[in-house]
């Protein structure tokens, strides 16, 4: 009896130093992960959620993100308020702060957020995450220029985010292209264009190519008719009252379908859609 | 040791007479369906949302044997009494916990093996319907990696279910302690992380967490379904000192329960 407790409490105090040493060594390989949560610093409800989660943390990003998609895709999202927006970027959020390597997150947020209800930072924040956690992946970084570019007006943050896109092994050459073009000062409707033309390009997925066709379709009728301003302008020097006066003067035969069914704006002669 | 692996192949066929191989083998048929049909409804990484379903499932699947079968079989003998009949025979207590151990250890094993298998099946359909969506690292040596560090951890929460089992004989009382342990675990990391973090916080409350993440298992060291999800490279020393931890974890548990069963009164 006494024999077997000196071999139970020699085992044991072998496995116990075992263990503070195994302990030790599992952390120092883990300050990976440190590092990771340090980067999503999280809202208590995202921190709330996490600890829900457990271990099934990408099934609940999955879930979230499938609830974002659910309510984009569904006839409510053109009439949605801004509280339904501001629950679908907080969803895309805490699904990005939950699995920080989902593509279909940072996809999502950056086809919907800027276009639909102007949310730049937050959308840019996904990306930021996003671009960190797949450094193979030159997308994220690429929309991050695109966003600088064309919503938040900065050309030459633009052309840094797209240089640095640029860097990932495997990126197009048509980054470093645009990012040049950029700091040169390139037409701003057109260039938009061409990266949403260059995305299109290199997309298989098919709603994504619809989603970008319809944008490109918008941005070119943009063009059209900003161009027909332009010389509406030259001619009678003043701007017109309505887009219709530009077909009304025959300086266009007709107005460009808008593939969203709503009409083109002018103000103080700039063309939107 | 013969007495060991008679106990240990008694308490496995006492789980098969359960019928919950059965049960395994069917919810390992339902997922793998239920795992393409969801996987479509997501326009990227495909194979990730697939990996992600098959391991959460394997994992999920490995705790219902632990929670639902393994703790029922541990205190049945304490609530029955068969207790005495075991150990009226020449069978030592060490062996009896050691023995006992094994047997659900091989049950949850197999379970693993089962449901591991069919989750690999899943992935692999989900990865020739979308081919374009595998990660380009992916790898199935990440992917059994993370079943077996799955299987790990549940492992240690089969050692802790038969130490309160020990402590308490009541199934109702262990099976608590061990679902509080395992939230604990889960959650040990982050916990840890955020009083790394915070400057200005109450030594006592420190302390105190200090204590508790010493005690309970850092459960997400043995999580790897992210790395197998996006094929992420792991490195092996990290590998071997997370099973060893698991492991001397074990051993640590294993131990204290004999020293609890040593000392225990059964009359």
């Amino acid at each position: 009896m006494k024999r077997k407790t000196i071999i139970l409490t020699s085992v044991l105090i072998v496995a116990i130093a075992l263990h503070v040493l195994a302990r030790f060594n599992t952390d120092n390989h883990r300050t990976d992960y440190v590092y990771r949560l340090h980067a999503s610093v999280l809202p208590f409800p995202t921190e709330m959620i996490k600890a829900l989660a457990g271990e099934f943390k990408g099934m609940v990003a999955n879930y979230l993100l499938l609830e974002a998609s659910a309510f984009i895709g569904s006839e409510q999202s053109p009439a949605a308020g801004a509280e339904e927006w501001d629950a679908v970027a907080r969803l895309m959020d805490q699904s990005s702060q939950l699995d920080p390597y989902f593509k279909s997150t940072y996809r999502l947020a950056q086809t919907t957020l800027p276009w639909e209800v102007q949310k730049f930072d937050e959308t840019l924040a996904i990306l930021e995450r996003s671009k960190e956690h797949r450094p193979w992946d030159w997308e994220p970084g690429f929309f991050i220029g695109f966003d600088y570019y064309y919503f938040l007006n900065d050309r030459l943050k633009a052309s840094e985010k797209l240089m640095e896109a640029y860097t990932v092994p495997g990126a197009p050459p048509f980054l470093i292209t645009l990012a040049s073009r950029l700091a040169s000062q390139a037409g701003h409707t057109r260039t938009a264009i061409e990266f949403l033309t260059a995305i299109y390009e290199k997309t298989d997925d098919e709603r994504l190519k619809k989603s970008l066709s319809d944008r490109i379709m918008a941005l070119e009728g943009v063009v059209l008719l900003q161009s027909a301003v332009d010389i509406f302008h030259s001619k009678y020097d003043r701007y017109p009252h309505t887009l219709d006066e530009l077909v009304e003067k025959s300086i266009l035969p007709d107005l460009p379908v808008h593939p969203y069914n709503r009409t083109y704006t002018l103000k103080d002669g700039r063309v939107d859609f | 040791m013969k007495q060991i692996w008679l106990l240990s192949k008694i308490t496995f066929k006492e789980g098969v007479r359960n019928r919950i191989l059965l049960g395994i083998l069917l919810v390992a048929v339902l997922f793998s369906a239920f795992n393409i049909v969801f996987t479509q409804m997501f326009a990227h990484d495909l194979s990730k949302v697939s990996v992600d379903l098959g391991l959460s499932t394997v994992s999920l699947s490995g705790l219902a044997v632990i929670f639902f079968m393994g703790i029922n079989l541990l205190s049945r003998d304490f609530e029955k009494r068969t207790i005495y009949m075991i150990l009226s025979r020449p069978i030592a207590r060490w062996q009896y916990v050691l023995g006992k151990f094994f047997g659900l250890t091989f049950m949850v094993g197999t379970s693993v093996a089962i449901l591991g298998f069919f989750s690999a099946a899943g992935v692999k359909a989900t990865m020739l319907i979308a081919p374009p969506y595998v990660p380009p690292n992916y790898s199935w040596l990440i992917f059994i990696l993370s079943i077996f560090f799955s299987y790990l951890s549940l492992i240690i929460l089969t050692a802790i279910a038969q130490l309160f089992t020990c402590l308490t004989t009541s199934s109702y009382i262990a099976l608590l302690i061990t679902a509080c342990t395992y939230f604990i675990g889960q959650n040990v990391e982050i916990v840890r992380n955020m009083f790394d973090d915070g400057k200005g916080v109450n030594e006592i409350y420190a302390g105190l967490i200090s204590v508790v993440t010493w005690v309970f298992p850092n459960l997400q060291a043995f999580d790897l379904k992210t790395a197998a999800g996006y094929g992420l490279p792991l490195e092996t020393g990290a590998l071997i000192w997370t099973a060893v931890y698991g492991l001397s974890y074990v051993v640590i548990v294993l131990a204290l329960t004999i020293l609890v069963f040593q000392r225990r009164e059964l009359s």
